[in-house]
């Protein structure tokens, strides 16, 4: 029955249920791997193309060992072509513990940390921004009752929202956001009490 | 290849176009958009997801500094008309008790025995799959289309009507159509919602300022009293959920006490299994009405004793 379901998938579902949750892992390997950190997100980017084309053409029995070997290809490609770094100075995949339960989807869903982790997504908006951002998602209010309530335009709204879509993503996926709210937070807990 | 900040930009602003109603035109250039660049749709797709997951935030409402005034001011406008209307609905109900089948829109009633499933659509086109031991009343000759589903389980393919509004009545709690396929189970005070497609809105029909919960594609939401447990389920689950609509039952890995109940809700006849017996785990997928292949299975698999009397079913150690 397993097997049914895997084949009736789209590459979509597979790519958001498989690859997605992996995103942590993922960027955390193209930064040990690369010294231009302003280009982390484009390497990502490429590689979610690679990995996606491929799994079009063939999906992998296993996405973990998969995409690493996509990751770790690319940037040999880009190595070569930049000729910047030996190919031999990239990290080991055996480095990598690829059966370790970290990133694994289930983890992923665990609601709680979920929904801090968006809590702290929120805390990263501008003011108007995550006011929308709060009537859409908190309220589940329509666009057009967003804009009629905050006062401005439908086009505004969009705006606003498009940015949210953005730095919630980061949180959630790539939870770069997440440790800066924690040293926040541990700061706010190490102040001195008055 | 555009650099992935540009992609990104795009793609967030298709998201929030593609959740704000695209017209014909706009969806036939997000089509075009999409298709253009590989790269295109897979941000598209992980915005899109964790998008979704930010409708987790409805569960922070509560917590929200109550120093907002603009958010505090919509709260007061929500639908304190909720719990009158569906009073409304169900009195009208009693009135009108019988309905002609083929006038529309209709108001009718439905229910069926133990075993029995049955189907039937309003007039909108919206499919209303009722099984065993179900009673529900239907009224849609009002402004919004109102389901009040007294007890058992029904599955709901809505006609999504955005100026005619569907909505389940269920106990204590409202559950709100907003472009979907669901089912929901009520026994007594406890109310279960699976969501097959799109998504629903579960509100406490006598709390107005309690938190809406938006229910997703696979989302189970379980509520009894004012608790109400949203659960994320893997596809396969939620499948496995609306399998009665197929005629199966399907367990996995389950207790023999709940397995027993979840054929007794189809069966006339009743399996009733000692407490020894209760605890032993069990898994497959069986037709809800082959009871005796169950119990068939039972003997040779188990190590139980199975004994019949009287139309009932002993399963002992």
């Amino acid at each position: 029955m397993a097997v049914e379901t895997m084949s009736q998938e789209s590459p979509d579902e597979w790519f958001v249920r498989e690859v997605l949750p992996l995103e942590p892992m993922i960027v955390r390997f193209l930064r040990r791997n690369w010294r231009n950190e302003a280009e982390i997100d484009d390497l990502r980017q490429e590689a979610y193309v690679r990995i996606y084309e491929s799994a079009v053409r063939e999906r992998p029995a296993a996405a973990k060992p998969f995409m690493f070997q996509i990751v770790r290809n690319m940037l040999v490609d880009r190595h070569r072509k930049d000729k910047v770094i030996p190919i031999g100075s990239l990290t080991d995949l055996d480095d990598l513990d690829l059966t370790s339960e970290e990133a694994s989807p289930e983890r992923a869903c665990a609601a709680r940390q979920e929904i801090l982790r968006l809590q702290d997504a929120l805390d990263g908006l501008s003011d108007r921004c995550r006011e929308a951002v709060i009537l859409r998602k908190v309220y589940g209010m329509a666009q057009r009752d967003v804009a009629r309530h905050m006062g401005i335009c439908e086009n505004t709204v969009e705006q606003h929202l498009a940015k949210g879509v953005r730095i919630l993503a980061q949180c959630v996926h790539d939870r770069r956001g997440t440790l800066i709210s924690q040293a926040k937070r541990y700061l706010k807990n190490a102040r001195p009490a008055h | 290849m555009k650099n992935s900040d540009a992609i990104e930009d795009e793609a967030a602003h298709w998201l929030v176009r593609e959740e704000r109603g695209l017209g014909l035109k706009e969806r036939v250039s997000f089509e075009h958009w999409l298709a253009e660049e590989t790269a295109h749709r897979v941000s598209y797709l992980r915005l899109k997801a964790s998008w979704r997951k930010a409708d987790q935030l409805s569960a922070i409402r509560e917590s929200l500094p109550r120093t907002r005034p603009s958010l505090r001011r919509h709260l007061a406008i929500l639908p304190k008309a909720a719990p009158l209307a569906a009073l409304a609905a169900c009195g009208l109900l009693l009135l009108t008790g019988s309905w002609n089948y083929f006038s529309a829109p209709r108001d009718l009633a439905v229910a069926t025995a133990a075993g029995e499933h049955r189907s039937f659509a309003l007039s909108d086109g919206t499919k209303i799959e009722l099984n065993g031991n179900t009673s529900l009343q239907a009224k849609e000759s009002g402004p919004g289309r109102v389901v009040t589903l007294d007890h058992g389980l029904a599955y709901f393919e809505v006609v999504h009507d955005e100026h005619h509004p569907f909505t389940v009545y269920a106990g204590n709690r409202k559950i709100t159509d907003l472009g979907t396929k669901f089912s929901v189970y009520r026994k007594d005070d406890k109310v279960e919602v699976v969501v097959k497609e799109g998504r629903v809105r579960i509100d406490i029909v006598n709390s107005p300022v309690a938190t809406p919960v938006f229910a997703d594609r696979d989302n189970m939401v379980i509520a009894k009293a004012d608790e109400t447990l949203l659960a994320p389920k893997q596809s396969a689950n939620a499948t496995d959920n609306l399998t009665w609509r197929s005629g199966l039952l399907i367990f996995n890995d389950e207790r023999l006490a709940d397995v027993a109940k979840e054929f007794n809700k189809y069966n006339k006849k009743q399996i009733l299994v000692a407490a020894n017996a209760g605890d032993i785990k069990i898994g497959g997928s069986f037709r809800q009405d082959n009871i005796e292949g169950f119990k068939s299975l039972l003997e040779q698999g188990f190590d139980v004793r199975v004994k019949e009397d009287r139309g009932k079913i002993y399963v002992t150690k």
